[in-house]
């Protein structure tokens, strides 16, 4: 999932190594658990209540994880391949089906951790079209388990500066007729879970989940503040994506609170210390949109030559910005958990809400430049970019648009793209 | 009214669905103009206002639209986009846009970014309505309620409160609708038929652009006055896929001497398959109907929906498939390939024409493999 595998362990940041340890050992856990033991899991859509099941003590495998997984170790062109021959045209989104394909195709040599067992049940949030079509044939698949398809209502309006008041006046701004419906569909899930897992939802531990997502948020919030301040910034973009995303996964646990702090004490130290990722860091760059899974090592390819660093992509600060959703001790944590959700995909990847949020995030981080990644193949995640990058240049950002697959590494012509973002510095950026 | 002169009124609404709009303005109706199956029209009816439905059009493609908008967009949402800010739809009072097809979703949302960066374009005002399509008690529940903010919402612009006697009244008036034109349908799927592909589409896409009591009457003067069978006919074909709110791939078809019998696509034959329940609380049948028995890219089960399809095929006794799937379909595709094995199963044929752009349609390879296709199934049918 990043490229820190090329930097020695000792230029690597302890806390990279404790997350990577972390992930490894959870792996561990799950093939032994999961796999060997038969233990109950789920596999869950990103934007979907893990928090419930992390409650349950079920374990979560994500979709967008492990396509992540399946990308970096380079296996995207044989599962596209075998959705060819399946008769899946070669212009349906890629980002989502990988895990379907490595079910089809049933080898539990080749899919990553031997591939994902007969799940408990497969959760998706239905925000594109199409999510419960591949759901109902996975689900099929799989010699049949639910499949639990969350309708996703639809914000009204976008009212201006959602990012100061969704930590706390979610209520009004995710409109409330939403949050009920949202709320009786999680309680929907619960009932599902708890008589399927035979265990029941602990109030008193779901309540302390909620909380602890909101802690491990507001160490982000905190990694921002150092690495915004901080120039040469104290980390580089693929060893924060391997922080940040493990928190993000196990989100809810202690552990993610603790590693953040502990990450976050870190980049203190080595801000004090002056030790940055790019020590001759003169240009600052933003990553906007999702990831680029199989080639994290494009995000320093600029260092040596330009001294142009990424310093931020959308995963640095979701969980601390739109993720947060703070409650009192006399509210309902599953209405604050309701509010996580249903418009993480609005403020991602909507014009107006994207907009907005990403020419905040290049003044916090001042940056000089953004790239803006425009995904083939899921064009849901292409929407908006447009006027995402109307917007940047109309701030005073110069933005380059690159067009790739996320996940697609044939589609990737990686000298091409260097050179692109190379003319772009020269020609936009360096002056 | 003849038979004759029914048909040609409807076939030249379609052919000029725009022209209809602007008399009908100029003529004091206040428009509520909207896209797609699943606008309950009822409500519209009920309030008193005129409901229209809009579409794309190929040859109108406006070079602002792809200033904003991305190239992976459906080509129709981008030419919807391109109308709605150069102001060609500028007779609406109101132009409905339902969540049933996120790109539909996403153009109202680029809409409301237009005032920041187009303060000059006079858009009519949108409204969101916000219907779900997940087969459960809790959707219905969720979409009974967007009924009523929406009835509301109408209420306010005409000044007359929905009513559940105006309510019933309108869900009256449009199932005759459907119900004619589920008779009509018998004139391009009967054994002898008497419409061609293009006629028929007309005719479908006519019943939504004309006021419901107009196109009634049309559909009831030409089921009373039918027209004789057409002449010499080829396989018949279903067009399936992508909408075809247009008459490009329906007219290659009939050109390559095939004989459209039945449009499976959210703008065809599946738009009249379902009443409105008449019976027990209009609200809740209002509701039911549009959440669980309109066709829609986010209408699951899939089995239901190929239980359809299949349902179709054989009312209609098709010889052959055409699937037609528009450049950036994310949705459809994934339903092919299990579609194709029910086709196999039956030993029908099918083309699958795959990733068609909206906008400078190659013609001429489409023309060639529809007219192969045909060709191979007037063999089989011969044989």
């Amino acid at each position: 999932m990043n490229d820190t595998t090329r930097v020695p362990d000792s230029e690597r940041m302890a806390a990279t190594l404790a997350a990577q340890a972390y992930q490894k050992a959870n792996q561990q856990k799950f093939r032994e658990e999961v796999i060997a033991g038969g233990a109950p899991y789920v596999i869950a859509d990103a934007v979907t209540p893990h928090e419930i099941f992390h409650a349950l003590d079920v374990p979560v495998i994500s979709l967008p994880w492990y396509s992540a997984i399946i990308a970096a170790k380079q296996l995207s062109p044989y599962y596209f391949g075998l959705m060819d021959e399946l008769g899946y045209h070669d212009g349906l989104p890629r980002y989502g089906s990988l895990p379907f394909m490595t079910t089809l195709d049933n080898d539990s040599e080749r899919a990553p951790y031997g591939g994902l067992p007969k799940p408990l049940m497969i959760l998706e949030r239905l925000r594109g079209d199409f999510g419960q079509k591949i759901g109902e044939q996975w689900a099929r698949a799989f010699g049949g388990v639910p499949l639990v398809a969350l309708d996703s209502s639809s914000q009204t309006t976008l009212g201006k500066g959602w990012s100061g008041r969704n930590q706390r006046e979610w209520e009004e701004l995710y409109e409330p007729h939403r949050l009920d419906f949202q709320v009786e569909q999680l309680k929907g899930i619960i009932a599902l879970a708890e008589g399927l897992a035979h265990r029941a939802l602990d109030p008193v531990e779901f309540r302390a989940v909620m909380h602890r997502v909101n802690q491990a948020g507001e160490q982000v919030e905190r990694a921002k503040r150092i690495i915004a301040r901080t120039r040469p910034a104290p980390v580089s973009l693929p060893e924060q994506l391997t922080n940040i995303m493990a928190a993000t996964w196990n989100r809810g646990t202690q552990w993610a609170v603790d590693h953040l702090t502990a990450y976050c004490d870190e980049l203190e130290e080595r801000a004090t210390k002056g030790i940055g990722a790019c020590p001759n860091e003169r240009i600052r760059l933003l990553w906007v949109n999702n990831g680029l899974w199989f080639n994290t090592s494009f995000y320093r390819a600029f260092e040596e030559k330009y001294g142009a660093t990424f310093v931020w992509s959308m995963y640095s600060n979701f969980l601390s910005d739109g993720y947060r959703k703070y409650f009192g001790e006399d509210d309902d944590p599953l209405r604050a958990l309701a509010a996580r959700h249903i418009s993480m995909n609005e403020q991602l990847h909507l014009p107006g809400w994207m907009a907005e949020w990403i020419i905040e995030q290049a003044r916090d981080y001042q940056v000089d430049a953004a790239v803006v990644l425009v995904p083939i193949g899921d064009r849901m995640s292409s929407f908006g970019t447009k006027i995402c990058t109307l917007a940047l240049e109309k701030a005073g950002i110069p933005t380059l648009e690159l067009k790739a697959s996320m996940v697609d590494a044939r589609l990737w012509d990686n000298d091409a793209m260097i050179r692109k973002v190379e003319r772009f510095l020269e020609d936009r950026v360096i002056v | 009214m003849t038979g004759d002169e029914g048909l040609v009124r409807l076939c030249a609404a379609y052919d000029d669905r725009l022209g209809e709009a602007r008399r009908r303005k100029a003529a004091g109706s206040r428009l509520v103009a909207y896209f797609l199956n699943s606008i309950p029209v009822e409500l519209i009816v009920a309030a008193g206002l005129d409901p229209i439905r809009l579409v794309g059009d190929p040859a109108r493609h406006a070079p602002i639209a792809d200033r904003y908008m991305e190239e992976y967009m459906d080509g129709e949402v981008r030419s919807i986009f391109g109308s709605i800010l150069t102001g060609e739809f500028d007779f609406a009072d109101l132009l409905v846009i339902p969540r049933s097809s996120e790109v539909y979703l996403q153009l109202y949302y680029f809409l409301r970014e237009m005032p920041e960066w187009e303060p000059e374009a006079k858009t009519p005002a949108t409204y969101l309505f916000d219907l779900l399509q997940s087969p459960h008690w809790l959707t219905a529940r969720y979409d009974a309620g967007r009924m009523r903010a929406f009835a509301e919402h109408l209420a306010a612009l005409s000044g007359r409160v929905i009513t559940e006697n105006a309510l019933r009244d309108a869900i009256k008036l449009l199932n005759c609708l459907r119900g004619a034109l589920q008779k009509a349908a018998q004139l391009w799927r009967g054994e002898r038929p008497a419409l061609d592909g293009i006629d028929a589409l007309k005719v479908i896409g006519a019943a939504s652009i004309l006021s419901p009591r107009e196109a009634l009457a049309a559909i009831e003067a030409m089921l009373a006055d039918p027209p004789g069978p057409l002449g010499n006919t080829g396989p018949r074909v279903m067009l399936k896929g992508s909408p075809q709110n247009d008459i490009h791939v329906t007219r290659l078809i009939v050109e390559a001497g095939g004989t459209v019998v039945a449009q499976d696509h959210v703008a065809g034959d599946p738009t009249f398959r379902a009443l409105i329940n008449e019976e027990g609380n209009p609200w809740e049948a209002l509701a039911t109907h549009y959440q669980r028995h309109i066709p829609g890219p986010r209408v699951h089960p899939q089995s239901e929906q190929d239980a359809h399809f299949l349902a179709l095929v054989r009312q209609a006794n098709v010889d052959g498939v055409i699937f037609f799937h528009d450049e950036w379909d994310d949705t459809l595709g994934w339903e092919y390939p299990d579609q194709r094995k029910l086709l196999d199963s039956e030993n029908i044929p099918s083309l699958f024409m795959k990733r068609q752009p909206y906008f400078d349609v190659p013609a001429a390879e489409q023309r060639a493999a529809i007219g192969d296709f045909v060709a191979t199934v007037t063999r089989e049918t011969v044989r």
